[in-house]
């Protein structure tokens, strides 16, 4: 952050010029967006993938905890909140805490940004749904993408997120 | 000697007296034979006779008495001083003073300056009042006149300082002492008196009023005995069961991020989740593999 200069930059190793935009400015922006919030998450993704990757010494053998460590430091640079993971069985849930958005776009946007994030982090090609939303976290199901679009089906018809997380089973290659 | 070798003796005197000026002035004309030192001078009748007669004059003018001859024995008179001029001079001092006295002269004068070695040219004249140094060089013969050598210069008398008078004390005023006037009946005899003594009124003696004796108050305060029970903090050890993890199927392993750094200004709650072996792409790996099995009906 440089204010005497007019300027914020994320810290990072390209040192990116920011706006700050208000919060709410950021949901209405993807709400109202009929399309390219894919493109839009995946630019985002990048810029953090970047910062995180250079936090980490070896992100393909970091530990859970420290892969969310350094994506929480990325997101919290630009002030989209904290990133951390929790594991259901089986299957790894994004959780994203203090979004700064909640409508059916962001949802959209947020599960794009998070696969996109963590698969290129770990260099592999996830995809990730919106099982479920409470106390202020998002929670995002990263896994094939059929799998996701089954989920999502689930969700629609008004599943909660523990019963998504019950049907789901190991597949056949496991 | 006659009357010329006096005088060139006496100008050889005084020539000597004034360059040694450290000799006394009354020393150098009032010189008087010692008696113990001096020898014996043949004197003459005449001689003798008008030293008397010089004496004579001398007696009642009020100027200290001018000896010429020898004092008597065990007189010292002036003597130390002229055995100090004698020894320095060399002079045969009585047998000058003889001839002038013989000669009755009355002055002497000396025809041509006197030329001291070393010190300046002197001629003065000799008065009652000379000193040494009215001596100083001065181009008037000197004269010397019998007077002059005998009269010396009086020492200025001082008035004796009159020492401070005290007050007479005044006489402690006495006492008058009247005379005792007695009267006539302190005259008459004495008579006895016999008066019948009184015997002394008896006194029973009053009782002592019996008091009990007031008990000494014993300031015995005691001391508070403060024994304070020790509290016994028995606190029941607390019995800790904790319930047994209760493992469900889908109970969520969570992960949570480390802390921040202070720059990003954000305070992640860290609650450490069990450690995983596994690192985070098997796991995603895994999750890849997972499948939608179909909802059970009903």
């Amino acid at each position: 952050m440089d204010l005497p200069h007019g300027r914020i930059d994320s810290g990072g190793p390209d040192r990116e010029r920011l706006v700050a935009l208000p919060a709410a400015w950021f949901g209405d922006v993807l709400e109202s967006l009929a399309e390219g919030h894919g493109a839009f998450a995946d630019r985002l993704a990048e810029a953090i993938v970047a910062e995180a990757a250079a936090s980490l010494e070896d992100p393909d053998g970091c530990a859970p905890d420290e892969v969310a460590w350094a994506l929480s430091l990325a997101f919290a640079r630009r002030g989209l909140g904290l990133a951390a993971f929790e594991r259901w069985g089986d299957a790894l849930l994004f959780v994203w805490r203090a979004a700064p958005a909640e409508g059916p776009m962001f949802r959209e946007f947020a599960s794009r940004l998070a696969a996109r994030a963590v698969g290129e982090l770990l260099h592999l090609s996830a995809d990730g749904v919106v099982v479920g939303a409470d106390d202020g976290a998002l929670r995002i199901l990263l896994a094939n993408a059929e799998t996701c679009h089954r989920v999502r089906g689930l969700t629609a018809d008004g599943l909660s997120h523990e019963a998504v997380m019950a049907l789901l089973t190991p597949g056949d290659d496991a | 000697m006659n009357r010329h070798d006096a005088a060139a003796r006496l100008e050889l005197l005084l020539a000597r007296v004034i360059a040694r000026r450290d000799v006394p002035r009354t020393q150098a004309f009032t010189a008087t034979a010692p008696a113990a030192e001096a020898p014996a001078k043949p004197t003459t009748p005449e001689v003798m006779a008008a030293v008397d007669a010089l004496d004579d004059d001398d007696a009642n003018d009020g100027s200290p008495e001018v000896s010429l001859h020898p004092p008597l024995a065990g007189d010292p008179g002036i003597g130390p001083e002229i055995d100090l001029i004698e020894r320095t001079m060399d002079l045969d001092v009585f047998a000058l003073e003889a001839t002038l006295a013989a000669t009755q002269e009355t002055s002497v004068t000396i025809a041509h300056p006197i030329q001291p070695a070393p010190g300046p040219d002197v001629s003065a004249t000799l008065d009652e009042s000379a000193t040494l140094d009215d001596l100083s060089p001065l181009d008037e013969p000197l004269s010397l006149e019998p007077e002059a050598l005998r009269a010396p210069t009086p020492l200025p008398l001082r008035a004796p300082t009159p020492l401070p008078l005290r007050a007479p004390t005044p006489a402690r005023p006495v006492a008058a002492i009247e005379p005792e006037v007695v009267e006539p009946e302190a005259l008459a005899p004495h008579r006895p008196v016999m008066r019948a003594s009184t015997p002394p009124p008896l006194r029973v003696p009053t009782p002592a009023p019996l008091r009990a004796p007031t008990p000494a108050p014993v300031a015995m305060v005691s001391a508070p005995v403060v024994e304070a029970p020790a509290p016994v903090v028995e606190a029941p050890a607390p019995v800790v069961e904790a319930p047994a993890p209760v493992v469900e199927a889908l109970s969520p392993e969570r992960f949570e991020p480390k802390a921040l750094p202070v720059e990003a200004a954000v305070v992640a709650v860290v609650a450490m989740p069990p450690l995983v072996p596994r690192s985070l792409r098997d796991l995603l790996a895994r999750s890849m593999t997972l499948t939608v099995r179909p909802a059970p009906r009903g």
